[in-house]
């Protein structure tokens, strides 16, 4: 099994400087304000506003060979999911099937969980030699308890050179956004 | 016969001019088929299709690329896959080659209001993607997404 070196959530310095402000405190509420002073003298680093991180747990199969254009491309993966607290946790034997069931036909399989995670991204690759630059790729993205894929992505080239396709882009199915369809 | 020839060298050069502007270029086709089923077909699937087709013009500065439409019938015959046959998502790069060797192909199937999108990218180099969405609206940046796969894709290893 391939291991992805993903680095885990990152926070924005500028926004994590920048203290956050309650009504209470806009209201002048000084006892909420004093308690605040004395539980945090040293004006120890407050959590960013908004949401945290969503969990993410990481799951690569490998059912191929091991090589470097598949690692390389696994790394470039782990940096996109850099805004994510990503959990690298090695799949069950009864997740591999699953995840290489996935990877063949798209259907989902019928496990009862995936791990307690806000998003599960399931990564198969198989290079389909050594040396070569042949290789299929699935990223299929979950939110348990569903089984169903919100994203089944898989691609099959006979030629592949690294850094020519991107993987950026996935994380918008993680992550909430506008509705353009809502009118 | 100088002023026959002066009148006949202009109207010549004014017939071959689309051609010769576009000397070094060649010409490429793409099929594309709304694969949304006629029973699910809404104002808003046919908008998300629409979308979708629009992004193919984005790296088409030198006009060299041909979208052809294609119907649904005639694009199963020439597959092999009836109606109700192997779902198009799971098309293999043999199906696409018997629907046309020589060209990309572009299958779509959009239903935002069940929140389905199943697309299939053939790209002018041998390769075949396949993106799925489910349970989740398509959102400005989802969409976004999709045009970069779709671009990527499509144009992947292309050289003139």
């Amino acid at each position: 099994m391939l291991v992805c070196s993903c680095s885990s959530s990152k926070g924005d310095s500028s926004e994590r400087d920048t203290p956050a402000t309650s009504p209470a405190e806009d209201k002048g509420d000084s006892t909420k304000a004093s308690k605040a002073t004395v539980a945090a003298p040293d004006a120890a680093p407050k959590p960013p506003p908004g949401p945290a991180p969503k969990s993410v747990r990481l799951v690569v199969h490998n059912t191929g060979a091991e090589n470097k254009l598949v690692t390389s491309e696994l790394n470039h993966l782990g940096l996109a999911l850099s805004e994510f607290t990503v959990t690298s946790e090695a799949a069950t034997e009864e997740e591999s099937a699953a995840a290489e069931g996935f990877a063949q036909q798209e259907s989902p399989a019928l496990l009862e969980s995936w791990g307690a995670f806000e998003h599960v991204l399931i990564v198969v690759v198989n290079a389909k030699k050594k040396k070569s630059d042949q290789f299929e790729g699935t990223i299929i993205i979950l939110r348990p308890p569903s089984s169903v894929p919100l994203l089944y992505y898989r691609f099959d080239r006979d030629t592949f050179e690294e850094g020519k396709i991107t993987f950026n882009w996935f994380h918008s199915f993680m992550v909430d956004g506008e509705d353009v369809t809502a009118k | 016969m100088k002023i026959r020839i002066a009148i006949v060298i202009p109207f010549v050069l004014a017939l071959l001019w689309p051609s010769l502007a576009n000397a070094g270029y060649n010409e490429e086709r793409l099929i594309f088929v709304n694969m949304t089923p006629d029973a699910k077909t809404t104002a808003l699937s046919g908008e998300c299709v629409q979308q979708v087709k629009s992004y193919l013009g984005a790296e088409n500065e030198y006009g060299d690329l041909v979208v052809e439409k294609m119907g649904e019938t005639k694009l199963r015959r020439r597959a092999g896959v009836p109606k109700g046959g192997l779902p198009f998502t799971q098309w293999t790069l043999a199906h696409t080659r018997r629907i046309d060797p020589g060209a990309a192909i572009v299958l779509v199937d959009c239903r935002p209001e069940e929140k389905h999108f199943d697309v299939l990218i053939k790209g002018f180099q041998n390769g075949l993607v396949r993106v799925r969405v489910r349970e989740l609206e398509l959102t400005a940046q989802r969409l976004l997404s999709i045009r970069q796969v779709l671009l990527e894709h499509l144009w992947a290893y292309y050289a003139v």
